[in-house]
């Protein structure tokens, strides 16, 4: 298989100046629909899919895609750092270090290691795309549900960090996202759980009102609730920042690992069934915390916490690319949309695809690169225009927040009553920054919740309700006892201690330290 | 007991709120446990008699530890009160909530731009805002701009309403 | 003083705004003279569903061909009302739309399954039957490695021993099981003791079909046709009453062929809401009846692989009436009712 071959080709459609044009249109168009606070990467795509549509030129489409995706989760990035506001689960991780540092001056800085991060992630992702779309599209099918309930269960322990500062508030707010996630249509026997009767909440809560509701409308409440305490504009930009650069070169040094452990966690997670880009930005946050030296630095604008989540969220829509062309199989909300969009070509993505369409495909993953390498050149010099946000006035701004969050929820919604409900999250949110309750956990319980629940019965309803399945398959086996592993890790030194028959005074690693 | 100081009076909301949830957990798990259907570990209903349990219990050892007094409880928020010299308003809130209500309910009748234009102006001068001409300014171009990007560029549907744009 | 200026101007941009919108409504006024009396004012066509679906590819083509082909000398705009199988578009259209022509709603199968299993309060007879437009045959496959070769052999174990079968397909009360429920009965094994796993969307179905979760999935019959064509699976039977190529390069053997009594045929078409006039009815009526019969249509048809399965007029009201039937006493018996 000549694989560099085919990719030259494909460089050569893509570079000609009509389909660059189309890239550039893109990036460019989703970066401003992504941009605008409360509506996210996923809303974007949904929201720009029939533009594409209009298109009679399959190749052009895509390559406007891929441009319209890299741009919006750019865009989505842009306004978790600086307004505390992501609109898809994806950018919640960057929100929680990249807002601190926005708090902190330090907004030209986050946005340049997200850009760049954005960058390095998706060019090696999607190099090994080009390398290794098919093995590792064969590792993905050999997925099971009883391993996606051991992974989605080792994902929560692994995550735990998230929890924050006091364990008990952590957990009420962890339960309170896994609370959301039954509420609706049970997947698997269609009984409706926590509807209260009303035609509404049977869909469920959609991830995307959650996250509008609890940031946007959450944050804009907290804001007016202390309104008279802030001065009229956000933040001062950073002292001395008239210079060209971005990134000091601390920064550097700080970012590039980070990126680089962002990608390799991202592009496995976004290449499995059921995988995506949220869950994968969460490891990568906690990963990094976790590592780093200046942990206290972590929830008051680390640069890792930035760095790593943007990366492994670029790095995962490489891996999401890999059951869909390979096997048709669609992994994320993105991807469905995408698999549509090669319908609507009458193309049917799977094992064929690769030899059938190989200018569509490799002219697509050429588009990959090209949309990368506009991306950053797009986004650098406008870093400079996207701070200029933070002097627009605060009632101003505030109100805009809150007419782009109610404009994204109806627009993808369809619903005044959807609309209602994000309001009515909102006031959750505000309540939980008022009394001190972490956000995070609640996306995290929303995400990872429904998945445990929905494989695990899979796993029984599969087996015909034998236990034993969730030991016998060794990499079930396996991963279950890396989430005894991670229970246990905090408490080593203690058990150390104890077995050499000293007094347990060794500090007890906890994820919670301060609690 | 009269609780003058700043710090006892916070300390004494995180405890009803902490009683609120418990509450509001011991309703929610009464009916998931009354709910009809298959509560097995394959079927659909023990996964919200579980997770609500969670609730109660979480809830419950919030509660005591609110009720417990604990010199670093006092401490911690003395110490959130030095952030935050002001007291929390609760007027601009609820006037924010009562405009985004507003703006909800009329978006289908009068229409996106008419609907946004409204709600920014109030919003603008709920939050503080004392600059009349540039809040209309900002309520009228950008609600026209969103509008025709959306519906004229990207095709995208949001209510004409009273306005035949 | 300030605050007075301010409002002045205010004043006078409203004006101003009132006049620019006043004058592009009488240049739109004119383009309607000599053209056909409906659409008289924006068609709004309302797709109970995500953005990218079957529905959203149907409404999306119906527009492009109603407004290329000129059929329409209004704006025809597509949103999305997303949830529960339709049934909160459906709620949407009889709560809010009732008796304005110029508002449809594309639906299907799905949704008359989904108001059953959904018990959702309003139901399809509320609504104004319009036409059926498209339809797609279901398929079931196995793994290439399966034994089954044919469906025969897979519902009489089916009937004899229901535990071994782990079928899968989309959603609860979905097409694919609504065919899971109607082999069983034709089989004469029990339809609420076959173990049944829904999988939101196809994707997740084919992936848990390749690891070896599933025995045999059902899915629209264009799913598998890559999967099919590279012998990674294999397809026992096509769902409608005339074989079609699911990608072995040859027509897949029918339900019927195999001597199971059964025929299902994933449809979408086109309701209107309650409370529009007969005159109102026979116009949308005849305004479908002519996107029907248009080149471009025709052509998108061909291009997205839909068979032709129109039926419009008392036809697709009787045809409304003895599907819903049929699906509420299949998913009753199921155990979804």
């Amino acid at each position: 298989m000549n694989v560099f071959g085919d990719l030259l080709s494909g460089f050569g459609t893509v570079l000609q100046p009509e389909y660059l044009l189309f890239a550039a249109i893109g990036v460019t168009l989703g970066t401003f629909v992504g941009v605008l606070p409360g509506i996210g990467p996923a809303l974007t795509i949904a929201l720009l899919l029939p533009v594409t549509f209009s298109l009679d030129d399959p190749i052009g489409t895509f390559i406007m895609f891929a441009g319209i995706y890299y741009g919006a989760m750019y865009g989505g990035s842009t306004t978790s750092i600086l307004l505390n506001t992501p609109g898809e689960s994806a950018s919640v991780a960057t929100a929680i270090e990249g807002y601190q540092m926005a708090r902190r001056g330090r907004a030209k800085a986050a946005l340049a290691t997200a850009a760049i991060g954005s960058f390095v992630a998706g060019t090696i992702s999607t190099l090994l795309l080009s390398l290794f779309a098919q093995p590792v599209a064969k590792l993905a099918t050999t997925f099971r549900a009883a391993d996606y309930f051991a992974l989605a269960l080792l994902a929560m322990v692994a995550v735990t960090a998230l929890v924050g500062r006091s364990l008990v508030r952590g957990l009420l707010s962890l339960i309170f996202g896994l609370f959301l996630g039954v509420i609706g249509i049970d997947g698997l026997t269609g009984q409706a759980r926590f509807t209260f009767g009303t035609m509404e909440l049977l869909e469920g809560i959609d991830v995307v009102v959650v996250i509008v509701g609890l940031f946007a409308i959450g944050e804009t409440l907290f804001v007016a609730s202390r309104m008279r305490s802030l001065p009229e504009h956000i933040t001062p930009l950073e002292p001395g920042s008239s210079g060209k650069g971005w990134l000091t070169r601390d920064d550097w040094r700080r970012s590039w690992g980070p990126w680089l452990r962002g990608t390799a966690v991202g592009f496995p997670f976004g290449a499995l069934p059921s995988g995506g880009a949220d869950v994968p930005t969460f490891l990568s946050y906690t990963y990094e915390k976790h590592r780093a030296k200046n942990r206290a630095e972590f929830g008051k604008g680390a640069i890792e916490g930035v760095a790593g989540p943007e990366a492994a969220n670029n790095a995962a829509f490489s891996g999401v690319l890999v059951p869909l062309l390979t096997l048709g199989i669609p992994t994320s909300a993105t991807a469905a949309v995408m698999l549509a969009a090669f319908q609507i070509f009458n193309l049917q993505p799977g094992p064929q695809l690769f030899d059938r369409s190989p200018e569509l495909v490799w002219a697509l993953i050429a588009s990959l690169y090209v949309g990368n390498v506009l991306l950053l050149a797009l986004n650098l010099p406008l870093i400079r225009v996207w701070v200029k946000v933070l002097q627009i006035p605060r009632p101003i701004l505030y109100a805009g927040i809150l007419v782009f969050a109610t404009l994204g929820v109806y627009a993808s919604t369809g619903s005044v009553n959807q609309v209602f409900i994000a309001y009515g999250i909102g006031v959750i949110g505000f309540g939980m920054r008022h009394f001190d309750f972490p956000i995070a956990p609640v996306i995290l319980g929303l995400i990872l919740g429904p998945m445990m629940e929905l494989q695990f019965r899979r796993a029984l309803l599969v087996s015909n309700g034998d236990l034993t399945v969730f030991v016998t398959r060794p990499l079930t086996a396996i991963l279950l006892g890396l989430v005894v592993v991670a229970l246990l890790v905090p408490y080593l030194p203690r058990i150390v201690a104890r077995l050499r028959g000293r007094s347990t005074d060794t500090k007890r690693l906890t994820f919670a330290e301060e609690d | 007991m009269t609780v003058r100081t700043e710090p006892g009076r916070r300390w004494n909301s995180q405890t009803l709120l902490a009683a609120a949830l418990l509450i509001v957990g011991g309703l929610l798990l009464w009916s998931a446990v009354r709910a009809e259907g298959d509560f097995g570990l394959q079927g659909p209903r023990l996964a919200p008699v579980v997770i609500t349990s969670a609730w109660v219990v979480a809830a419950a050892v919030h509660l005591i530890m609110q009720l417990r007094p604990r010199p670093e409880a006092q401490e911690e928020a003395r110490a959130g009160e030095e952030h935050e010299p002001d007291r929390p308003g609760w007027l601009a809130p609820l006037g924010v909530l009562a405009a985004l209500a507003g703006f909800a309910i009329a978006l289908e009748y009068a229409g996106f731009v008419v609907s946004a234009a409204l709600f920014t102006v109030v919003t603008a001068r709920v939050l503080g805002s004392r600059n009349l001409l540039r809040d209309v300014i900002v309520a009228i171009v950008l609600p026209i701009a969103i509008y025709l990007s959306f519906t004229r560029l990207l095709d995208i549907f949001l209510p004409a309403g009273v306005f035949p744009l | 003083m300030r605050t007075r200026h301010s409002r002045i101007l205010a004043a006078i941009a409203v004006a101003g705004l009132l006049l620019a919108g006043c004058q592009k409504d009488t240049a739109g006024g004119g383009n309607a003279s000599g053209a056909v009396d409906y659409p008289s004012k924006t068609l709004q066509l309302m797709v109970p569903a995500a953005p990218g679906g079957g529905w959203d590819l149907t409404a999306r083509t119906m527009q492009k061909a109603m407004t290329d082909d000129k059929l329409a000398t209004k704006p025809v705009e597509v949103y999305n009302v997303t949830g529960a199988a339709g049934t909160i578009g459906l709620a949407q259209l009889v709560s809010k739309n009732r008796g304005d022509a110029h508002h449809l709603m594309v639906m299907g199968l799905v949704m008359v399954g989904g108001v059953v299993a959904n018990k959702s309060p309003v139901k399809l007879d509320q609504v104004t039957p319009i036409a059926t437009l498209t339809a797609e045959q279901e398929v079931v496959v196995v793994p290439a490695n399966s034994k089954y070769t044919t469906l025969k052999q897979l519902m009489d174990d089916a009937k004899a021993n229901p535990a071994s079968i782990n079928w899968g397909g989309g959603s609860a009360g979905g097409t694919d099981q609504i065919l899971v429920g109607l082999l069983a009965k034709a089989a004469g094994a029990d339809p609420k003791a076959m173990k049944y796993v829904a999988y939101s969307g196809g994707g997740e179905a084919k992936a848990a079909l390749l690891a070896g979760d599933l025995t045999a999935a059902v899915s629209g019959q264009s799913e598998f046709k890559d999967l099919v064509a590279a012998k990674k699976v294999r397809a026992l039977a096509v769902s409608g009453a005339t074989g079609v190529d699911v990608g072995e390069g040859k027509p897949a053997p029918t339900i019927k062929e195999q001597g199971f009594d059964v025929d299902l045929m994933n449809w979408r078409g086109v309701v209107a809401p309650p409370g529009i006039s007969n005159g109102d009815k026979a116009a949308v009526t005849a305004f479908v009846d002519k996107l029907h019969g248009s080149a471009g249509w025709t052509a998108a048809m061909k291009a997205q692989g839909w068979e032709d399965f129109y039926k419009s007029g008392d036809e697709a009201s009787a045809f409304f009436a003895s599907e819903n039937e049929r699906i509420t006493t299949v998913l009753t018996d199921i155990g979804l009712g």
